[in-house]
């Protein structure tokens, strides 16, 4: 048994930044109000530092991340992965140079033994990556259904996940 | 005659995008290019016009590594303008911040991007799956370091809590000691990194450098200082521009930086260490000389050595600052403004970060001027380069482009700050 959080919560890791449009995804989901609502969830906020997430999710039971995706894929399209159970597509992130990614992030925890009991992924594809805190129409409609969708899974404990 | 040419498109494990492109004919290096093709991000441009308060903000983002070098670059640049010195408290904090940087970025580097070429492992994975206590520990103490640049910044990247004169809120006493514990934790670890690290092989190359590097007769410089070299410079910071000029050239969209006249020079841990070794603590220069650094070092395969030495230091300075912390009565020293240029520079995690600024007296920037380390010390890494790929120009082309790749990490160039790049914006229909 982990020992971060009581073994009742869920971590929940917003991703991104909210000053380059749909990069914001996961800040916008996890700072919506019906996420709020969620009594048995611990939110953090990440700007894609890989390592400080892994130093986030390392004692946790259960962990769901939400991030913007760009693999070229129609934006919009909502991503749904248990991460220790289906290996993340490896054009779904688009390499970062500074900093540890989510895909080595899960093997480099795994290696150390620091990966939480359950790792969920729940991420839409974007469109714009500018500058602009509005997410695009097309990617606000999915994050609108995906709130939904993390606020039934989290809720019941049942991460079942939603392919449009 | 038998010529090649020898292209690495991408260059991993570096901060930023870059290139390799190498020239050989029969046998001899006929042209060495360190090819950066980030864009331009034309921070200085757009700095003209702005209020001078916000500087140390806009120029934190230039990259998120070393956000602390270019908000105190450009603090110390306003603030000499405007008459006023942070002294005291203010200073021992700003010092406290830097260490916090320090040591995130070079533990970064050490484990992160540069120890697996030891192992020819392709990254980090590897070596965790080899030593993973080794690689624990070191998320350790990075995290140590993040967590000094939290408490003081209000975050790890791009901290918010800098201001001209200070600080928005300075922290209290038991909020600087609650960190000691691990502080202390992390100076062993970075003691037993060092002594792990010292058993790796290093290549035998050694360059005859002219290290250039900021010199503080009361410590071992970080916040500021003369610029100093071994080869005879020794000048006030207001004289950079007459020392160091920059130049575009046609293969990088990074300006180069040299001496006026006198070519390539080093900047970073290599150029500090060697200059400015005796004012490291007793631990660092002791562990440094057991980890077979003697008083001098001139082989860049070796810095990640003296990386580890300055995290060494930067840990055992942040306990004794912490230690003799006082709550100053006031966050900042207020700052007006005034007409005049100004000159800041501090020492990087890479080396030194010049800032110039001319305001006028509404405090409205009318000129800038930002040097990245890595644009100085980009012509030093090609000259490197050339010398490395001649004295093992009979090596297959795969084990050749792996230790040119290899050999720029040794410098850790950050490519994205001498570019001053950023991503391009990107819209799909």
């Amino acid at each position: 048994m982990k020992h971060g959080l009581s073994s009742s919560k869920i971590l929940l890791i917003g991703i991104g930044n909210e000053f380059r449009e749909d990069d914001g995804l996961g800040l916008y989901i996890c700072r919506h109000d019906k996420i709020g609502r969620l009594q048995n969830l611990v939110i953090k906020e990440n700007s894609g530092d890989g390592m400080t997430m892994m130093d986030a999710w390392k004692d946790e039971g259960t962990v769901v991340l939400i991030d913007a995706v760009r693999s070229g894929r129609a934006a919009g399209t909502i991503f749904h992965f248990d991460l220790l159970k289906d290996p993340l597509p490896p054009d779904l992130f688009n390499i970062s140079t500074h900093n540890i990614g989510i895909p080595d992030c899960i093997i480099l925890s795994e290696k150390l033994g620091l990966l939480p009991e359950k790792l969920i992924f729940y991420g839409v594809e974007g469109k714009n990556f500018g500058h602009g805190k509005k997410l695009s129409p097309v990617v606000k409609t999915a994050a609108d259904i995906l709130i939904d969708q993390i606020f039934a899974d989290c809720e019941s404990g049942n991460f079942r996940g939603l392919k449009v | 005659m038998k010529n090649k040419t020898l292209k690495i498109d991408i260059l991993a494990r570096v901060e930023g995008e870059g290139g390799l492109k190498l020239k050989i004919s029969n046998g001899i290096v006929k042209d060495v290019q360190l090819k950066i093709y980030e864009p331009p991000r034309f921070f200085e441009a757009f700095l003209r016009g702005r209020d001078f308060r916000e500087a140390p903000d806009i120029t934190s983002r230039i990259c998120g590594i070393c956000p602390i070098a270019y908000q105190l670059g450009a603090s110390h640049a306003m603030e000499e303008i405007c008459g006023v010195k942070v002294e005291g408290q203010l200073k021992a904090l700003r010092r406290l911040i830097y260490t916090g940087e320090w040591i995130e970025s070079h533990v970064l580097h050490a484990f992160m991007l540069n120890a697996p070429d030891f192992f020819e492992a392709g990254s980090v994975i590897q070596l965790a799956q080899a030593y993973p206590e080794v690689v624990k520990n070191a998320l350790r103490m990075k995290k140590a370091g993040n967590q000094i640049m939290i408490v003081l910044g209000g975050r790890e990247i791009h901290p918010v809590n800098l201001r001209l004169g200070g600080f928005y809120k300075v922290p209290k006493k038991r909020d600087l000691s609650a960190l000691l514990e691990e502080i202390k934790w992390s100076t062993q670890a970075a003691v037993d990194s060092l002594k792990f690290i010292s058993k790796f092989e290093f290549p035998e190359f050694k360059q005859n450098y002219e290290f250039l590097a900021l010199s503080d007769p009361d410590e071992y410089a970080i916040l500021g200082g003369r610029l100093v070299s071994n080869c005879g410079i020794n000048l006030p910071i207001n004289e950079y521009d007459n020392c160091l000029v920059e130049e575009h050239v046609p293969h990088s969209t990074a300006l180069h930086s040299h001496l006026k006249g006198a070519g390539t020079c080093l900047l970073g841990p290599l150029a500090r260490y060697n200059l400015n070794f005796e004012q490291l603590t007793p631990l660092a220069r002791e562990i440094a000389f057991e980890a077979g650094l003697g008083r001098h070092c001139y082989n860049p395969f070796k810095s990640i050595l003296v990386r580890m030495v300055e995290v060494i230091y930067a840990f055992e300075e942040a306990e004794r600052i912490i230690e003799a912390y006082e709550e100053p009565d006031s966050p900042a020293i207020e700052v007006n403004p005034r007409a005049g240029t100004g000159y800041g520079a501090t020492e990087a995690p890479r080396g030194i970060c010049y800032h110039r600024y001319t305001i006028d007296d509404n405090g409205i920037i009318q000129d800038s001027k930002i040097v990245a380390p890595t644009s100085v010390n980009q012509s030093r890494i090609e000259k490197d380069l050339w010398d490395l790929v001649q004295a093992n120009v009979g090596m297959t082309d795969e084990k050749l482009k792996f230790f040119c790749e290899r050999a720029i990490r040794n410098y850790d160039p950050c490519i994205s700050c001498s570019t001053h790049f950023l991503t391009m914006d990107i819209e799909r229909d």
